[in-house]
């Protein structure tokens, strides 16, 4: 709907601003009249493309946010989060007994071995650990036999 | 973009075809940009906006009834981001009513005025960018969406969810703000 009803008793004023537009559009030649001209020019710049504009990788940058992705990269990052307050809450429990009697007391008792035997049966799910906890009970010097 | 176009753009997109979002993102980023930056005016969070419509559209496509044209859905989307945004950090984001004021705003000062000459002189067609960026968000988004984008009235009360009447009276009147910096300027 491009014609309008004009508001109120402001109808010449309105179909006034609504001449110069589409004199505008059509780019129909100046005629006279201020008020109609003053209306044309503001057309005229209103029509301007704006100053600022998206930058040219919009597209390129857009997709990230918005597809597949955003499905994916939580689950990752889920993942790192529980690894690292794994690790973070691994490492104050080892400080805390090595620092303490009750650290004294628990790293004398037989567990090393209770536990490499556990871990040794989750090899296949964590062989990396297994093999850091055997690397950590050899005796200083010892090179690593090949698997 | 036709209806048909548009029909077999969102199915692509929803098939996940690729490079079909990557066409939607292209054909309708002027748009919104036209919407917010015309509304919150700071190029930064304006293309953080648009990120966010588009994010908003992917999300939401699928509840996209295809018997509207999916300009004025997308339209839609942008304005709502912006003005939220505007209304959580308390912008006006329209102008107190001027009532009477207007009315005499209608009353003439003619004399003569050179559209071409005036177009050429820096100072005006500056002052007029000035005025336009005075005017509060929703009607400066309005002329845009009027005058830049060539949308009807009809469209644009689709895009702002506003009535046709208060659409005009919004063109109605900036427009007059618009032509009265211009006799202020050049008389």
């Amino acid at each position: 709907m491009n014609s309008p009803s004009p508001p109120n008793e402001t109808n010449v004023e309105w179909v006034l601003q609504e001449r110069a537009r589409q004199e505008e559009r059509s780019r129909t030649a100046v005629g006279p009249g201020a008020r109609l001209n003053r209306y044309r020019l503001i057309s005229r710049v209103l029509h301007e493309p704006l100053r600022e504009t998206l930058p040219r990788d919009f597209v390129v940058a857009a997709p990230p946010s918005t597809g597949r992705h955003s499905t994916v990269f939580p689950r990752q990052r889920a993942i790192l989060i529980t690894t690292g307050v794994g690790y973070l809450a691994a490492m104050t429990t080892a400080a805390f007994l090595v620092r303490t009697d009750i650290g004294h007391a628990v790293t004398t008792f037989a567990w090393p071995t209770d536990l490499l035997a556990i871990l040794a049966a989750l090899s296949l799910a964590a062989p990396r650990i297994v093999a850091l906890v055997r690397a950590l009970e050899r005796p200083a010097g010892e090179l690593p036999s090949r698997p | 973009m036709g209806v048909s176009d548009d029909r077999e753009l969102v199915e692509g997109v929803l098939a996940g075809i690729p490079g079909t979002f990557e066409r939607l993102v292209r054909n309708y980023q002027g748009l919104c940009w036209h919407i917010i930056f015309r509304m919150v005016r700071d190029p930064e969070t304006s293309r953080d906006l648009c990120q966010e419509t588009f994010l908003r559209v992917h999300q939401k496509l699928h509840q996209y009834r295809q018997d509207r044209p999916l300009k004025g859905w997308i339209g839609r989307v942008a304005y709502t981001i912006a003005l939220r945004h505007l209304e959580r950090r308390a912008v006006p984001v329209v102008d107190a009513p001027s009532g009477p004021a207007d009315e005499s705003a209608v009353e003439l000062i003619e004399g003569d005025f050179d559209l071409e000459q005036a177009y050429l002189d820096q100072e005006l067609v500056g002052r007029l960018h000035a005025e336009i960026e005075r005017l509060a968000p929703v009607p400066r988004a309005i002329l845009s969406l009027y005058h830049l984008e060539e949308l009807s009235i009809d469209e644009i009360a689709g895009i702002t969810d506003l009535p046709a009447g208060t659409i005009k009276s919004h063109l109605f009147r900036a427009r007059i703000q618009l032509r009265k910096a211009l006799e202020s300027t050049w008389r």
